[in-house]
């Protein structure tokens, strides 16, 4: 080859040689936050119609969270039991993006046993079946079972359905008012009494393994606080003190309350020691110390006081005996209760003489108000962190209303009877 | 139809569950302080004391003089627990009456409904303790005094109104 | 001077040669014909809320009842008279009485049988529309079976069109041009997605996974593969839910018929990486 014709060929293939490409990357940094689209699908049962309309249970759950939105049974053009019997695009037309199918059976031991599959429709694949089983009454049970890892897989949080609510009533009659300690599932269904009372019912807590409740009761004609399983009749008085007996706290080792007593003159914050029966005082200052809650790791207790001049929240290092403000937006700040991340505070806040329920969040210190509702208290939060309820006023009743822990939905529970106040969401039970 | 006998029976059975489960809860209130205690405070100076009745003797038997239209219930501004002079004249009624015939008094504080439980708990005991104070030096024997809070949990009035507001943020001697 | 001669010639020839060449060199290669921009001209549309229309009123049909008036009585001088017009008007009266009845039982058999055609119809109209749900099902079915082969045989035919044109020597067109046209169908792409992207709840800035996409030039998406997962199943998922949503960039045919080497070395397969920037937690 001559050297005129290969520096001709060189020159060609320098020109016509594309440059070495990797892999196009596309970045995608943003998003919607549509609620999710699923559709429960009535899950049978091959015999009598059971009590309990489980799919109806499911897509409730799954509404009441506000990551939801159910299809309407009515819009179902198939009831597919199976997931080979889905046909994917009768779903994707209508917008679905995930898919429940169950089937239910009787088995020979009378128990009735579900077993449900997750479908993701725009993939078009299944993505788990399961299978759990129940007797006649725990039917709820087994839809909140599935609502709980139904929401798991799809938004990666741990479900809280199978959760309790304890909560107080108070309705008029017989020329007064009669308190009720009432404890129900988490949306409301199996209302259980609790305690009766002519005298008021304060401040429900709940143990850690979900047994138990403490309270404050006004029986002996003065408050005191009690504890008391939820199941057999099992109660006792724990505190008979004069002045304030207050706002018990349950440890999260379970060990120990801490309380308010203002027994030494002022209200104060102490420890109880559930076994030993031994008190500790923890606060020592002549202003007003409540409402104290516990950290997650059960290190410090976050808490009220007005030491400052007006509520504010306040946290106390149990080791050290440190104590370090932590509000200083607005001149109300009480009530505190702590998310389960430990990050997120909870608590109720007052915003041009209107209370609310606002979050604060702990290592950035900005505080957000929650809610549009007024006269707002009682913050209590899901033990998965997603969600809080509280306590409100519609009209002159108490009501109890549910907003997400980001403020993206609220709504109010239904009514009952007579005012409802102090909803206290229980830890996780399974 | 076999539809509605199952329906029945689920019905029947959960019902009776629920009833057996009621019934195993205590619903009356009616007991009384002593029995069901927990020790209380041991290792703490101050023990439990029981209601109403006081320890010491020396008591003339009976309840508050009420006679002659003399105020039982004093209000207060908003977050505050100061008496106000009208208050000061029903109160030093009450003082004179009390030391010349001491009989075991129920002082009573109370908050509207504005704001958290627990810290309205305290804050009806501060308006409680005013009126305890107040007492205590126009020369009245403290021990015949209980000071109690009811905090926002017994209105005077319902409604959520600066009216109602104001006639339950009060502290009532009896 | 012989030998000098020989390589004069050599040496002409290879100074004009290189000559040329460095003049193409410097003047650039350009093509015969300008070759046209292809530029996707997407619209950015916001979806104004519609007023749900408000279901009309039904105006219930007011029922007047005619109230039997009272036959008034007339008081006869006579006794007699009064007797006999009594009798007479009792007469009147239970014969009018037994007609009234007679046309209360043949309103009530007309009512009667009008609800029962009511119900027939009914059953009818119900059944029509499961016969009608269960054809328009079987229909969909069908169309969507032939859709499919449609859109086989169209991919086909785009692939065959395809590498014709890969071989066409007049598909080149400069490095800067190029970029401009990747850039502008990746908006695109980040576009669709964008739009069809729900995160999920435990979803949180920092988290990143990366999916391989494989694309056939109608744009349709015949693969999505997690490469780099977040580490979190649901955050993963809505990342691959998002593509499978979008199902197929339209747009991309565009590009695929008028520079089909852009499409082949850019965009048959490509990565996505989600990351999101606009969470609050």
């Amino acid at each position: 080859m001559s050297t005129g014709s290969f520096f001709k060929v060189l020159l060609i293939i320098i020109l016509f040689s594309s440059k070495a490409s990797a892999e196009l990357t596309i970045e995608i940094t943003r998003g919607v936050d549509n609620p999710t689209q699923i559709a429960v699908v009535p899950i049978q049962l091959d015999e009598v119609l059971p009590s309990v309309d489980i799919s109806a249970v499911v897509a409730e759950d799954l509404l009441r969270s506000g990551l939801f939105e159910a299809m309407p049974r009515a819009n179902m053009l198939s009831n597919p039991d199976d997931a080979k019997q889905v046909y994917f695009r009768d779903w994707r037309i209508v917008g679905m993006e995930y898919l429940v199918v169950g089937k239910a059976t009787r088995q020979a031991d009378q128990r009735i046993q579900v077993t449900f599959s997750l479908l993701e429709v725009p993939g078009e694949r299944r993505l788990f079946t399961q299978v759990v089983q129940g007797t006649d009454n725990e039917l709820r049970d087994i839809a909140h079972y599935i609502s709980d890892k139904v929401f798991e897989a799809i938004t990666g949080i741990r479900g809280a359905f199978s959760t309790r609510l304890a909560y107080v009533t108070a309705t008029p009659g017989g020329g007064g008012l009669t308190f009720r300690l009432m404890v129900s599932d988490a949306d409301g269904a199996r209302e259980r009494l609790m305690l009766e009372s002519r005298e008021p019912i304060m401040s429900p807590n709940w143990s850690p393994d979900g047994k138990e409740l403490v309270y404050v009761s006004f029986e002996t004609g003065r408050p005191a606080i009690f504890r008391q399983r939820l199941m057999g009749a099992q109660r006792e008085q724990l505190t008979n003190f004069r002045g304030l007996n207050g706002a018990p706290a349950w440890s999260p080792d379970g060990r120990s309350l801490a309380l308010v007593l203002s027994k030494d003159g002022n209200p104060e914050i102490y420890s109880y020691n559930l076994a030993t029966k031994k008190f500790t005082r923890l606060t020592r200052h002549f202003s007003i110390d409540t409402e104290p809650n516990w950290t997650p790791d059960g290190k410090a207790i976050v808490f009220t006081s007005d030491r400052g001049g007006s509520p504010q929240i306040y946290k106390l290092q149990i080791s050290s005996g440190k104590i370090e403000r932590l509000t200083y937006t607005g001149s109300y700040n009480a009530r505190p209760r702590l998310a389960p991340d430990g990050r997120t505070m909870v608590m109720v806040h007052r915003n041009k003489g209107v209370f609310h329920i606002a979050s604060q969040d702990l290592v950035t210190g900005d505080l957000r108000v929650l809610t549009s509702t007024s006269l707002d208290e009682s913050p209590t939060v899901a033990p998965n962190g997603a969600m809080l309820l509280y306590s409100t006023k519609v009209g002159d009743k108490g009501v109890l209303a549910a907003v997400s822990i980001d403020a993206g939905v609220k709504y109010l529970l239904p009514s009952r009877q007579g005012d409802v106040r102090e909803p206290a969401w229980s830890p996780f039970l399974r | 139809m076999k539809c509605s006998a199952f329906k029945a029976i689920f019905l029947v059975s959960t019902l009776s569950l629920l009833i057996t489960a009621c019934s195993s809860s205590p619903s009356t209130t009616d007991t009384d302080a002593g029995s069901s205690a927990g020790t209380t405070g041991t290792g703490i100076s101050n023990g439990g004391v029981t209601t109403g009745s006081v320890s010491d003797g020396g008591l003339s038997s009976g309840t508050l003089d009420t006679s002659g239209d003399v105020d039982t219930v004093f209000y207060f501004e908003y977050d505050k627990a100061v008496l106000t002079p009208d208050s000061l004249v029903a109160l030093r009624i009450h003082a004179q009456r009390l030391i010349a015939n001491p009989v075991s008094v129920r002082l009573e504080g109370h908050a509207d409904e504005r704001g958290t439980r627990e810290y309205n708990m305290a804050l009806g005991e501060r308006r409680a303790y005013a009126v305890q104070e107040f007492l205590i030096l126009q020369g009245v024997d403290g021990s015949i005094l209980e000071v109690i809070s009811y905090g926002e949990e017994q209105p005077e009035v319902m409604g959520s109104n600066d009216a109602a507001w104001g006639l339950n943020r009060r502290a009532t001697i009896r | 001077m012989r030998i000098q001669s020989s390589y004069s010639t050599a040496l002409v020839c290879s100074v004009t040669l290189h000559a040329v060449l460095l003049a193409l060199i410097i003047v650039g290669w350009t093509p015969e014909h300008k070759k046209t921009q292809v530029q996707p001209r997407y619209i950015k549309a916001t979806l104004l809320q519609m007023e749900p229309s408000k279901a009309p009123t039904i105006k219930k049909p007011t029922t007047t009842r005619t109230t039997n008036s009272d036959q008034q009585k007339k008081r006869a001088a006579e006794k007699k008279k009064a007797e006999a017009k009594k009798r007479e008007e009792r007469k009147q009266r239970k014969a009018k009485k037994q007609r009234a009845e007679k046309k209360q039982r043949e309103e009530r058999a007309i009512k009667e049988r009008a609800n029962q055609e009511k119900i027939r119809k009914q059953k009818l109209a119900d059944a029509k529309k499961q016969a009608e749900a269960k054809k328009q099902a079987e229909a969909r079915k069908l169309a969507e079976a032939k859709k499919q082969a449609a859109e086989k045989a169209r991919q086909k035919e785009l692939e065959l069109a395809f590498a014709d044109a890969l071989d066409d020597e007049e598909q080149f067109i400069s490095a800067g041009q190029n970029e401009q046209l990747v850039g502008s169908y990746s908006d695109y792409i980040v576009e669709r997605i964008a739009n069809n992207w729900s995160r999920p709840s435990s979803a949180r800035r920092g988290m990143e996974v990366v999916l391989s996409i494989q694309m056939v030039p109608t744009g349709q998406v015949v693969s999505v593969t997690v490469v780099k997962s977040s580490g979190n199943d649901a955050f993963d998922r809505s990342a691959e839910q998002a593509v499978y949503k979008v199902d197929r960039f339209d747009k991309i045919q565009e590009l695929s018929r008028a520079q089909p080497r852009v499409f082949e070395s850019t965009f048959r397969r490509f990565r996505l990486l989600f990351r999101p920037d606009d969470l609050r937690l």
